[in-house]
Formats: C-alpha cells, structure tokens, sequence
C-alpha cells in the first residue's frame, strides 16, 4: 500500500513515464518494418516481420516486470534507513522483496491501456500466443523477476562495502538488457557472438520468455530453462547472502 | 551574454572541482556512454548484415548520423540536462526555485546552466571520434561548403535540442513533479539516430515540424553528405527562433503561475 501511495503521489508524472516507455517500441516497428519491405526479405534469422514486431511488443511489456527500478535496498542502505527495517519484527530482505513486488504490479497495471494501444495500433503484426504457450510464457515470467531479483540484489549488497551503488546499477541493468535481448532478437546475433550470449543466464530475463510466447521453444526445452532459472536464482540469492552478511556486520547506520 | 560566460565559467570549474573528486562517477558514466555506443554498432552490423542502405543511407553514413546525435545530445547533456533534471524534480516542489529567480539574471537560463556535468564532454569527445571514423571508413567525401553549412545548421540543431529540453520540462510549473517528461526528451532522442525515410510519412512530418527532435540531427547531416537544400537551412534557422520564443513564452507564464512552497 505505501509503494502504491508513494509511486501515485504524482500521477502525471508516473503516466507520462510509461508513454515514454511506448516510444521503444513504435521506434523499432518503424526501423524493423522499413528493413522488411524495403529489402524485400521475409525472414531474418527465422524470424518473420509479425514475429519480430511481437518481440518487441512482448519485451516492452517485460520490461514492466524488470525490478532494477523498483528495488531500494542500496538506497537504503545508503542514506541509512535500512536501520529502520532492521529494528522491525520482520526480515528487512522479505519487506524490500514485497515492496519491489508491489511497484512491479503497479507498475503493470498502470501499463496495460497502453499495451492495449500498442496492440491496436500494430495489430497486423502481433501475434497472439497459444494458451499453453502464454501459460508457459507468464510462469517463465515470474521466474524471470526472481532471477533478475536475485542478480540485482547482489549490487544493491555491494552498498554495504563499497559505497553508493547507482552508477553501477545503471551501468550493469543496461549490459543486462542487452545480453538478455532486450534491444534484439539473440538470434540475430553472428555465430560465435550468439554462443557467448547463450552462455550466460540472462537470456533467461527476455529472449527465452518471448521465444517461449512466439512458440519457438518446444516443451521439454522449456522445463530444462525452468530448472536452470531456479538454480541460477538459488546460486545469485546465495552469492547475496553471502555479500549481505559479511555487509551487515559492517554497517553502522549513520547514511549520508 | 558576458555576463552569462562569466557564469557558466565558474559554474563549469565548480562542476570540474565536485566530479573530479569523485572519479568513479566519471569512470561509470563515461564507460556507459561507450557501451551504449558498442551495442549500437553492433545492432547497425546486424541491420545492414541484411540490408546495404537504411532509407537510402549507408553503414557508414547511419553511423555518422548516429555519433552526430550523440554528440548533440552528450553537449546538451552535460551542458543543461543537470539543471533541468534539478528543475524538474526538486526546484518548484521545494521552492527553491526562489534562489534562481531572485538573481538578476534571466531564470531559465540560470537554471539550465546550473549543475553542468563534464564527463558528457567526455563521452562527446569519443562520439566526434566515431564521426571522423565514419567518414574515413566510409571514403565519405566532403566538400569545403557542405562542411561550412553542416556547422551552420549544427549550431542551429543544438540550440533547438535545447529549446525543446525546455519545452518537455516547463510543464512542471503546473504539475510539481515531472521529471518523466525529460525522460520522454531522452526517448524521444532515439530516433535522431536514424534517417528520417525509417519513419512513415505522417509521424515523419510530426517529428520534423510539431515536435522537430529529428530535425536536430538529420538535417546537419544530410547537408553534410549531399548538395546543400537552401529549404534546410532557411528552416531549421526558423523553427530554432520559433520554438525558443515559444520555450521563453511558456517559461515566462510558468514564473507568474509559480508560488513559493514557503518556509
């Protein structure tokens, strides 16, 4: 409820932000559209012109769910009011959890009117997904936030040893979207580029989730990206864990 | 406008003192500059890995258009986007825009000059880098007057982007808080890097006359590349005076509308 509060407190501002998030994608419609039919091809990389425009409608929408924005432990921690979750009767991680997970939501539903005026205005090109596809695409989804999550929260820890971590964050959510596909299909990538990209876990936060939604992962290569999002969620908590409890032994609680 | 240099001046070694004494912040915010540059490159190799022209413009021709823009945006950036961010977020709901408006010069001026940021000078020197490669990659040839006239109209498309910074911020005379308009600025800025024949004829007309961002860029650098369009010039010379009396209008109606939050 406070999350809410605090994020409507200026609701102009809030609205305005998420039009400006829907000029991603009518910038690459445009782009992706005009390399179609002006170089007459009708696949790239296995990928039609609709499901090109799809992924990039898709990841517009994941990047709702991308939780850099809505987490607040380095902040806190920094200017000292982790103090404040730390003397409660509660686990100052699960309040931060929760509270990342409330803007989340807000944030998404504050998002579907536009999503829906996406769909309208591009409609010849989205597809719609199968409802087995779009189950597997919203479970693929949540597990998406909590690896994402538990990635992020080992940089917000990192406050507690080395200071004020934005710059940083800023920095690694934007290595991360781009190695997660956010500004292109990963198949597009060359050969040797593509199996580095692969490699790496965070194809799992946008490229698996969309190819999922377009249908382009069979079922017994969706569970295998399951299990490996669950183990690399459980190695990344660990890791923060770890940074965590050596950081809160360190902290003093003054802020800045 | 001596005294405003004077201004700046001080301003500028202020801001030299305060990030240089922090010099992770400038490591981070160059280094993301340069990332942002990588990962472009790498999209435009894959777009042209398909295609040999992007709306009649070559690689190196979008790249040079590409780095041209940044350039724009990395000046404005570390010139204005401080004050502005300043202005947008804290300034009105704060009331300390007072400070600004007491000063016996013009407001929105001193607002926008008031927090530059040298590491975007930085970051726009390795963008003018990428320019030149372009050019030398691309056996661009360049002939003395299309120079002469590229730096005319880029003088022109870098106060425009200035003009319009303010046009997305003054709003927040009316509504407290509105930063997100300046990040609708820093979205908008995307499709400066792309030749204006991308985008269909209807939203083209818009971006270059209603909301002239791809104007800043594009027109500079087609002027560059190809014989120089008398229309060009004449033009990007007008809307710069139309929307700078237009931004000065507006901001001067925001200061009668603008009360102190009070102590």
């Amino acid at each position: 409820m406070v999350s809410f509060k605090n994020t409507l407190a200026y609701k102009a501002d809030f609205i305005i932000y998420i039009m400006a998030n829907m000029i991603f994608f009518f910038i690459y419609f445009a782009l992706w559209k005009n390399i179609y039919t002006s170089s007459g091809v009708t696949e790239i990389s296995n990928y039609s012109l609709s499901q090109t425009i799809t992924y990039y409608f898709i990841v517009a929408l994941i990047f709702r769910f991308d939780p850099v924005d809505s987490m607040y432990l380095g902040n806190t921690i920094w200017n000292g009011n982790f103090t404040n979750d730390l003397i409660k009767p509660w686990n100052a991680i699960f309040v931060d959890i929760v509270y990342t997970f409330n803007e989340l939501l807000l944030s998404v539903l504050l998002y579907i009117p536009f999503c829906l005026f996406i769909f309208v205005a591009a409609h010849q090109y989205i597809n719609i997904s199968s409802p087995v596809n779009l189950i597997y695409f919203l479970i693929t989804l949540l597990l998406s936030v909590f690896l994402a999550m538990s990635f992020y929260y080992i940089i917000h820890a990192f406050c507690f040893h080395f200071g004020d971590q934005n710059a940083n964050l800023s920095l690694i959510s934007y290595i991360v979207a781009f190695l997660a596909g956010g500004f292109f299909p990963l198949a597009f990538l060359p050969g040797a580029l593509k199996t580095v990209f692969i490699l790496l876990p965070f194809r799992f936060l946008f490229d698996v989730p969309t190819n999922i939604y377009l249908g382009k992962i069979a079922p017994s290569e969706i569970f295998l990206s399951w299990g490996q999002m669950i183990l690399w969620t459980i190695l990344f908590f660990s890791i923060f864990y770890m940074v965590y409890r050596t950081g809160i032994k360190k902290y003093t609680g003054t802020g800045r | 406008m001596i005294k405003y240099l004077k201004i700046n001046w001080i301003l500028f070694k202020n801001a030299y003192i305060r990030d240089s004494k922090i010099p992770g912040v400038i490591l981070s915010n160059v280094t993301f500059h340069l990332l942002d540059i990588a990962v472009t490159i790498v999209f435009f190799k894959i777009i042209f890995s398909n295609i040999s022209e992007l709306a009649g413009w070559n690689f190196y021709q979008v790249l040079f258009l590409y780095a041209f823009a940044k350039v724009i945006i990395s000046i404005n950036n570390g010139w204005f986007r401080g004050g502005l961010k300043d202005f947008a977020t804290e300034l009105i709901r704060r009331g300390d825009y007072d400070f600004y408006l007491i000063k016996p010069v013009d407001s929105m001026i001193l607002v926008s000059i008031s927090q530059p940021r040298i590491y975007n000078f930085i970051a726009a020197l390795f963008e003018i880098g990428i320019c030149f490669y372009a050019v030398w990659a691309g056996h661009i040839q360049i002939g003395l007057i299309n120079f002469l006239w590229f730096l005319y109209l880029s003088f022109f498309g870098l106060i425009l982007y200035y003009f319009l910074s303010i046009l997305t911020i003054v709003p927040t005379f009316w509504f407290i808080r509105l930063w997100s308009l300046q990040d609708l600025m820093g979205r908008l800025s995307q499709v400066m890097r792309y030749p204006s024949g991308v985008f269909p004829p209807f939203i083209r007309t818009i971006l270059m006359t209603v909301f002239p961002i791809v104007a800043v860029a594009y027109l500079p650098v087609y002027t560059l590349f190809y014989p120089p369009k008398m229309e060009y010039i004449i033009y990007i010379a007008l809307i710069t005076i139309v929307f700078g009396i237009l931004a000065n209008f507006i901001w001067q109606i925001g200061n009668k509308r603008y009360s102190s939050a009070s102590s």
